[in-house]
């Protein structure tokens, strides 16, 4: 049986590979198995294998300050509240967004629904233990510094890495012209297109 | 790293440097694993992937430093643990800033359902 923190960080990467594949592809055809993978690998955060006990031997020590069984319960209570206040979120923004007046007429029972569901979200967050704790230490915030300081340098460096690959691919030969035939399809595929005839 | 986990004092030179291999760290895995799902005939992932594995190995290379000058024996499950737990840590910071941007979202939100639909003359072209 595998660890509880593997089987999170494995959840996780599958979240990623999920959100990855997903991004792939035209708009109007993503992955399929974008949801399912998505699906697998937050089930696999929330449903944690269970600690072996101090008389069972192996993982079940307390090592530096708290013991394993401690960090799993923290862990657990963490992500099951973020998968909460992070659905009523979504939900409170996808509302909101199709009740405004920018593009279609405004819907304020939609609009007040969407509302109630972004401060249950806050709610949430201000009930969080975690979040307490980060908020009721600053000194959180400065490692929080060093951590987006550390993503932005990463990102820096990739910045370059990709540039100097992308300058190092070969140019592709120039295509030809399109010949009349299919100068006629494109023409007629963009007419049809803007001047919104039927098929 | 000199000092274990459970000596680092907050706001230590060690604890800071710490959170900057944390936040690479979860640069490179994120990146690691988009190049790897998303292989194709028209990427050419390996530079970037290269340069993830180099950042992924910045903390065992600390680690196996260390351990030379310390009586204490090294095996590839300590490894594995110091990721992991590194990992942990990142992605444990990421959800937990995660009510930042949700705050910018909501302001968003609030700017969105007060505000009134712009006289935009495409739109209008489009009406008439």
């Amino acid at each position: 049986m595998i660890g509880w923190g593997v089987q999170a960080i494995f959840g996780w990467t599958l979240l990623l590979a999920a959100l990855s594949i997903q991004r792939m592809g035209p708009a109007f055809e993503r992955s399929r198995f974008s949801l399912p993978i998505a699906a697998f690998g937050l089930a696999m955060m929330i449903f944690l294998p269970e600690t072996k006990q101090y008389f069972e031997g192996g993982s079940g020590v307390c090592q530096y300050h708290y013991c394993d069984n401690d960090i799993r319960n923290i862990f657990l209570d963490f992500i099951l509240e973020s998968v909460v206040w992070m659905t009523l979120a979504i939900l409170g923004v996808m509302l909101i967004l199709n009740s405004s007046n920018l593009y279609e007429k405004s819907k304020p029972v939609t609009s007040i629904l969407g509302w109630v569901l972004v401060i249950s979200a806050w709610y949430v967050i201000s009930q969080m233990r975690v979040i307490d704790y980060l908020i009721t230490n600053p000194d959180n915030l400065i490692w929080l510094l060093f951590v987006v300081i550390g993503v932005l340098f990463t990102l820096f460096l990739y910045y370059f890495i990709i540039r100097s690959a992308e300058r190092n691919t070969p140019r592709e030969n120039k295509v030809n012209p399109l010949d009349e035939r299919e100068r006629k399809l494109v023409t007629e595929i963009i007419r049809r297109n803007l001047g919104g005839e039927q098929l | 790293m000199s000092a274990t986990f459970d000596q680092l004092d907050i706001l230590s030179v060690d604890f800071l440097f710490l959170g900057i291999i944390v936040g690479g760290l979860l640069v490179a895995y994120w990146s690691l694993i988009h190049l790897i799902v998303t292989l194709n005939p028209y990427h050419r992932p390996m530079m970037p992937i290269l340069m993830s594995l180099l950042i992924i190995s910045i903390p065992v290379l600390i680690f196996i430093i260390e351990s030379l000058s310390s009586s204490s024996e090294l095996n590839l499950g300590m490894v594995l643990e110091l990721l992991f737990m590194l990992l942990g840590l990142g992605v444990f910071t990421l959800i937990a800033a995660t009510p930042l941007l949700f705050l910018f979202i909501t302001i968003q939100m609030l700017k969105i359902t007060f505000e009134s639909k712009p006289d935009d003359p495409l739109m209008a072209m489009l009406d008439d």
